[in-house]
């Protein structure tokens, strides 16, 4: 692999960037592989990435229907966060966060991992009691957290609304300092670039048409639009289309998938140097190093896979932005577009084993996908490899809501719309 | 000094000057000028710098196509970022300024940038910064400042946006040839047609078209007589969604004839617009060529250079090379040269152009088969090298030719965005070089230039057509050119002006194998900036599938999606900005509160009284003396914003029965229960009580943020469920205010003013509800206790409210009634062991909340199953109990931490505080808390610790039931 | 999107609020098997085509419909009332 630095930069610059070097190889599917990965997301290819790295498993084909990184891992908001409550949860995004901090580093790729911190709002007393809890847990967990009281909270971002007289009060906020922002298309780059160093295939243009099995039920390998290919490990990490793919081998799954609008505005100069997270519905800024204030809300709440939503969830979001943000109404929006999530029934994301031998899942990621990327990536090539989950993982298995060890987030029940 | 005003000409009002200000100098131009127009007749020619390299840039184009000239307008404190000039109309006292610059639009020290070779190629940022652990921090502050374009307004601004509904039959967009002959078709056909044209004016190219002034003219008379059609200008089509509703926004500020803007007037106006056929007139945008120094200002595209002289009568330059690899630039020469300009030569990369051609460029220094391989001149633009061009190809030294303008034109792309917004992939059509409208919804129907009939005539037949077709042939001669290739050293080739995206970016991105247009365009940021690649995506893609060696449509189009052009956040938000979208609720008592002193927090959709601070008091003295005065004597307390629902059917109780986890068979009329519902999965969702008002007629309360949840619950289960059950069921929460007179003084009260009623514990037991009258109201009155003080909820017709209200009010005065808010009620509830908000957070069962007692066994009811999950009914899951402080002056707050004593402080710990209040009944700080396992640890220590505060407070776990536990108050 | 209540018309999508698929059939109220209530409560086809879902004219009548749509394009194929269909 083209070491990337600053030398090799300027090396490069006097000879007319002639000498790069492709960032991934093109190859043919082989006939066959110790283990397939369906999906060349984020998710996919941070799997390749640590099966050839903590596995020594490197005989491991990524396949891609599109271009590797151009589903959610290319739609997302790009936050990262470790501030969740639940048991499981708490853990999971906690190493998360520990390998977001070394990842650029790791891979040889700047992923601009910007720990620009991220508040999140209260808008009522019970509200900043909620956070207590949640920071509380956090600090269990060992993850820096504080409550912000709202003189502080209006000092650090001058331009947020904090009147008694604001239709949505605020109280105070939850501050993750950690939290932030990663360039989106970077980890799917670096991830792949690396990976493909260490002998991964990564297959783009290959979508997978079918699931094979033995006659004892156990996974065989995939029918591909590229052709057969033979392995007796297959990971499934398509989030958006779980159900798609899961079904080719009959399983069906506790999700519906839904579309979520992410919003972009004109390049502007530095407005806003934090997340910042509304606490009376869901919304959430930030401002890219290109200058774009970069936002989202919720998801339109029927079932789609159409990768675009609707008015009425556009003028909410802009709405709850401008409750928080009243310096904003001149800046214009610049792009808007939809990515389809895996909306599981609790909230939490469905990995690990299937009741299909030799086939595991990474799914159901709801708004957290992208934030789990290098730890699921972590835990999904463990238990691609040793074939039983990552203990980090255990709790996120499909069998959870049968047995009632359920991991509500955003405790609203088993309705994906609402969570 | 290039560009100059003509002395005649132009749709401009000269005999009404308009200034402004651009960069504190005074500009004049005329109403009817944009303020590109009045820029480019001062003779300024850098406009603005470019994004990464601070290039000085001066106009490319003359509408919203215009990728180089985004200024911040200044009015008072207010600023509008990244504003075109191109569409920004010119009026009187307008301040502008440029953006992205330092110290001066002149000298930009950010140029810098521009001097050091290659380094800030495609994705140079993802190949360093990396060496400090942590260290992108430090980096990305720098990089944060140099980039983004226009600055943000720091204060609140109060610019204020419309909104309006629109429905109509047809709607066209666009008002070009195309648009207006169909328009006018289709009002004449009795259809009701809006119109929409995002300019000023109507007649898109028309307008600067020679000789179409007298067919304009007329179109335009008759469009706007006819009374089938409204016509919106100055009114994007921004975004097609689903079942033809288009979001149009309708410019409402910067007028000439309006002036600066008014900021008490809307800004702008959100036309949500539902249409049953959509008409998509779009037209086509002019693109140029890539070649080296092709950003130096004054190179700018043929058309709007037409444009600038035929809309606004100003010249851009006074000696001109047209480069081309069309024939619709020499139809801009007459333009030219009626306006003065002297035409260096005509540049054309075909070998032989058609004798129509020909004699178009009569006289002028003809060069087919050349092409302009190098623009000169850094500020202003010197002069261009010439040089034979073939197969793509500079063959040979380039000949130099002084100029202050080089007109280009690379042929023509159709403006597609809209029929792509909802997801059509678009279709390539080989013979026009360009991607047009693909396979639409039926209601969708495109004509003109967007389906490849460029010229006028052409565009108005096909709008005329029952079923417009796109062109089957190319009507304007062209050969492919996108880049003329660089000589070495010539210096950069722009494809994205606006991102400062160059030729070798593109190969750069090639050779990495960034190769599908989705990783080309997010690797080089093409197309990406504000205009969205308007005029370069197209080229971009051309150069990639080159270098691919293979044909465009392999290579794939990026898709288009809203907005069209970028859109105000405020319009969008527009009469909601307050937050209107979530509205307030508020009582009938809010009147009375507010008098009182009340101060009022917001919970859910309500806006409820809080606490009644008296003189100096705080809330925390406040609330301990409401709930002191209510146990002593008797208080009221405003419970309207109880979800209400009355539920009407035989078949009712069975309904009750499903829905509640107790049984509701036996409740006789005039009685009330208290019931809890689970959701499906066997959470608890809501609890309150329902009384049975008649045989078939009951009342249900809800809590106050549960009442819409739970109102539709019940519509769901009735309309999809079990349709057969003979129940209707109404929201009345807010046909009722409600409140609860509590104390042990209540009843004594009551009966000063209740008629028609006994209330005395046989009339009106525990439970029990009566109807009667207070001052000739009628009103209901249900023996309720959330205090556990003997007390009342006493519900009367919204409107009668007040008026009950003070008639208690004022019969409470000789029992020292009180006031109190949801904090005193919240402590009371709390001494009682109710549970609440915190307890019901949605993710407890029944038995944590150790009311297994009412989960019947006898029935089947909603959650009945699934509620005994193994997970669920674990006994080391956190369940209710009591908490008192080893040291009763402790505070205990919510979300503290519960842990063993002498259990290591990690994790999310064994419970947690969910409620916590200081008791004025037993004078001391108390909670309600979940800890595992809690009923069996009643007497135990442990240790409560709120880490993120810094505290550790010892506490006992008691019952829950922490003051009157045998209830004797509220069977009093 | 807009959605032709069979009591209101064609409205704009703002005025109703989705719940889901319509295809789980509830199990009775006697039925005790956990597998039966998972299977209702939680598992769904969530098909990417052709899609049968409740809709609730909440802005609106509140009568709940049901409405096939295309998931892949949001066409709207049919709207018929809930009460009507499920007696």
């Amino acid at each position: 692999m083209q070491r990337y630095s600053a030398f090799q930069l300027f090396k490069q610059a006097l000879t007319g960037n002639t000498g790069w070097q492709r960032a991934w190889r093109d190859p043919a599917p082989k006939p066959r592989y110790d283990a397939i990965i369906i999906g060349g997301g984020g998710h996919g290819l941070a799997t390749a990435y640590y099966m050839a790295k903590n596995h020594g498993m490197a005989n491991v084909a990524v396949l891609e229907k599109g271009w590797l990184g151009g589903g959610n891992t290319g739609r997302n908001t790009t936050l990262i966060r470790s501030n969740y409550i639940t048991p499981g949860n708490t853990e999971f995004f906690d190493h998360s966060m520990t390998l977001w901090q070394g990842l650029s580093r790791d891979l040889n790729y700047n992923c601009m991992i910007s720990h620009r911190g991220q508040f999140v709002l209260a808008h009522s007393p019970e509200q900043m009691d909620i956070y207590r809890h949640r920071a509380n847990v956090m600090k269990g967990q060992g993850i820096d957290v504080e409550l912000v009281g709202l003189a502080d909270l209006s000092r650090r971002i001058p331009e947020l609304d904090t009147s008694p007289s604001a239709r949505f009060p605020v109280y105070g906020a939850i501050f993750q300092p950690l939290a932030g922002s990663v360039r989106h298309d970077a980890v799917a780059w670096g991830y792949a670039r690396a990976a493909d160093a260490r002998g991964v295939d990564i297959i783009q243009q290959c979508e997978v048409t079918g699931i094979t099995r033995a006659v004892d039920g156990r996974v065989t390998g995939v029918e591909t639009t590229r052709g057969p290919i033979k392995s007796d490990r297959v990971g499934i990490a398509v989030a958006g289309n779980t159900s798609e793919v899961c079904r080719l081998a009959g399983l069906r799954l506790p999700l519906e998938s839904h579309c979520l609008t992410a919003y972009v505005s004109e390049p502007l100069k530095p407005v806003l140097d934090h997340v910042v997270t509304f606490g009376a519905g869901l919304m959430y800024v930030s401002q890219s190093n290109k200058g774009g204030l970069v936002f989202g809300g919720a998801i339109e709440g029927y079932n789609s896979y159409a990768q675009r939503g609707n008015l009425p969830r556009v003028q909410n979001v802009v709405t709850d932005l401008l409750a928080m943000f009243p310096n904003l109404p001149r800046v214009k929006l610049l792009r808007s577009w939809g990515g389809i999530q895996d909306m599981t029934m609790d909230g939490s994301p469905l990995m690990g084993t299937t009741p299909i031998p030799g086939l595991f899942l990474n799914g159901g990621w709801c708004y957290q996908g992208f934030k789990a990327t290098p730890a699921a990536g972590w835990c999904f090539a463990h238990t691609l490899a040793t074939g039983t989950p990552h203990p980090l993982i255990e709790c996120f298995g499909l069998n959870r809501f049968e047995t009632g060890h359920i991991l509500e987030e955003y405790p609203q029940g088993p309705e994906p719309m609402l969570h | 000094m290039s560009g100059f005003r003509l002395p005649s000409g132009g749709q401009i009002d000269r005999s009404r000057p308009m200034r402004m200000t651009f960069d504190g100098q005074e500009v004049t131009g005329f109403a009817g000028d944009t303020v590109a127009s009045a820029l480019m007749a001062s003779g300024r020619r850098v406009l603005a710098r470019s994004f990464k390299y601070h290039r000085p840039r001066g106009l490319v184009g003359v509408g919203v196509d215009e990728p180089n000239a985004l200024f911040e307008v200044v009015n008072g404190a207010t600023v509008d970022p990244n504003t075109r000039a191109t569409t920004l109309e010119l009026c009187d006292g307008l301040t502008v300024r440029s953006q992205n610059r330092w110290p001066s639009l002149g000298f930009d020290l950010m140029s810098l940038n521009d001097w050091v070779p290659g380094i800030f190629s495609a994705g140079f940022y993802y190949k360093t910064f990396m060496s400090l652990p942590g260290g992108w921090m430090f980096y990305e502050r720098i990089i944060r400042r140099a980039a983004g374009m226009g600055q943000a307004g720091r204060l609140p601004d109060p610019a204020r946006y419309d909104r309006a509904h629109l429905y109509c039959d047809v709607l066209v967009v666009g008002g070009g040839p195309a648009g207006l002959t169909a328009a006018l078709k289709a009002a004449d056909d009795g259809r009701d047609v809006v119109l929409v044209e995002q300019d000023m004016a109507l007649g898109g190219q028309a307008q600067s078209e020679p000789n179409a002034a007298p067919w304009l003219r007329d179109m335009i008379a008759r469009i706007m007589a006819h009374t089938g059609i409204t016509v919106l200008t100055r009114c994007t089509a921004a975004g097609d969604y689903d079942d033809r509703t288009l979001m149009l926004l309708e410019r409402l500020s910067y007028t000439p004839d309006k002036g600066l803007p008014d900021l008490d007037a809307p800004q702008a106006r959100l036309w949500i617009t539902r249409a049953d056929q959509v008409i998509l007139a779009t037209g086509a945008m002019e693109r140029s060529i890539v070649f080296a120094g092709n950003d130096a200002p004054g190179v700018m595209l043929a058309s709007a250079a037409a444009g600038y002289i035929q809309r606004y009568g100003v010249a851009p330059g006074r000696r001109a090379v047209l480069f081309t690899n069309n024939d619709s630039a020499y139809d801009q020469i007459s333009v030219l040269q009626s306006a003065g300009i002297e035409i260096a030569a005509v540049v054309d990369c075909r070998p032989v152009v058609s004798g129509n051609c020909a004699e178009k460029a009569r006289g002028l220094w003809l060069r087919t088969g050349h092409a302009v391989t190098q623009a000169i001149g850094r500020h202003a633009l010197q002069g261009v090298r010439i040089g034979r061009i073939s197969g793509g190809v500079v063959q040979g030294p380039a000949g130099y030719e002084a100029c202050d303008i080089c007109l280009v034109s690379g042929g023509w792309t159709p403006t597609i965005h809209l029929s792509s917004h909802r997801g059509t992939r678009p279709a390539y059509a080989r013979d026009l070089q360009a991607f047009l409208p693909g396979d639409m919804d039926p209601a969708y129907r495109a004509c003109g230039a967007v389906l490849g009939h460029w010229r006028r005539q052409e565009a108005i037949n096909n709008a005329l057509e029952m079923a417009p077709t796109p062109a089957q042939s190319c009507s304007i001669d062209h050969m492919p050119l996108w880049e003329v290739p660089a000589a070495k050293g010539a210096g950069k080739a722009f494809v994205d002006f606006q991102h400062d995206v160059t030729a070798s970016d593109i190969r750069l991105a090639h050779r990495e194998g960034f190769v599908s247009v989705e990783h080309m365009k997010r690797y080089t940021t093409l197309g990406m900036a504000g205009d969205q690649g308007k005029t370069s995506n197209l080229t971009g893609l051309a150069m990639m599938s080159a270098c691919l060696g293979q044909d465009l449509p392999q290579t794939g189009t990026t898709t288009f999606r809203p907005p069209f052009t970028p859109v105000p956040i405020g319009a969008l938000a527009g009469p909601d900005r307050g937050g209107a979208h979530t509205l307030l609720r508020r009582t009938p008592f809010r009147a009375l509160d507010k008098a009182a002193g009340a101060v009022f927090v917001n919970l859910g959709h309500w806006q409820r009284a809080w606490y009644y601070p008296r003189e100096n008091e705080d809330i925390e003295d406040a609330y301990k003396r409401e709930a002191r005065d209510v146990r002593a004597g008797v208080g009221l307390c405003d419970v309207s914003t109880l979800g209400k629902i009355a539920l009407k059917g035989p078949d009712t109780a069975e309904f009750l029965n499903r829905v509640y986890t107790n049984g509701w068979k036996t409740l006789r009329v005039g009685y009330v229960r208290y019931g809890l519902m689970l959701r499906e999965d066997g959470i608890v969702m809501d609890d309150g009580t329902t009384a049975r008002l008649g045989p078939d007629e009951y009342l249900m309360t809800t809590t106050s943020g549960g009442a819409g949840k739970v109102m539709t619950h019940l519509e769901y289960l009735l309309d999809t469920q079990w349709p057969d059950l003979r129940v209707h069921v109404t929201s009345v929460t807010d046909q009722w205010g409600g409140v609860s007179l509590a104390g042990p003084k209540s009843r004594e009260l009551l009966q000063c003013i209740v008629t028609g009623s006994a209330l005395d514990g046989t009339a009106l037991p525990h439970m029990a509800l009566t109807h009667a009258e207070i001052a000739d109201t009628p009103v209901r009155i249900y023996r309720l206790s959330f205090s556990g003080e003997l007390a009342y909820e006493i519900f009367v017709p919204a409107g009668y409210a007040e008026h009950v209200y003070k008639v208690i009010w004022a019969a409470g005065k000789k029992f020292n009634i009180t006031r109190y808010g949801v904090e005193s009620l919240g402590t009371m509830r709390i001494e009682k062991g109710h549970v609440a908000g915190g307890e019901l957070d949605g993710r407890t069962t029944i038995f944590d909340l150790g009311l297994g007692a009412m989960a019947s066994s006898k029935k089947g009811y909603i959650g009945s199953v699934l509620q005994h999950r193994p997970g669920l009914r674990s006994v080391d899951r956190p369940t209710l109990v009591g908490l008192m402080p080893v040291d009763p002056m402790q505070r205990l707050t919510g979300g503290t931490l519960l842990y063993s004593e002498g259990a290591a402080v990690l994790g999310p710990g064994e419970g947690r505080v969910s409620s916590a209040t200081w008791s004025p009944a037993l004078n001391r700080h108390i909670a309600l808390g979940l800890l595992a396992n809690g009923p069996s640890r009643y007497g135990e220590t442990v240790v409560a610790i709120s880490a993120v505060d810094g505290t550790r407070i010892d506490v006992t776990v008691t019952s829950p039931h922490f003051f009157d536990p045998e209830g004797e108050r509220q069977y009093a | 999107m807009r959605i032709r209540c069979p009591f209101c018309g064609e409205r704009g999508l703002e005025e109703f609020s989705p719940k889901g698929d319509a295809a789980p059939t509830r199990p009775a109220l006697s039925n005790k098997d956990p597998e039966a209530w998972h299977s209702f409560v939680h598992l769904r086809e969530n098909p990417k085509g052709q899609h049968r879902e409740y809709f609730q004219h909440s802005g609106g009548c509140r009568a709940w419909l049901i409405v096939t749509r295309d998931t892949r394009t949001h066409n709207i194929l049919d709207v018929t009332l809930a009460r009507q269909e499920k007696r």
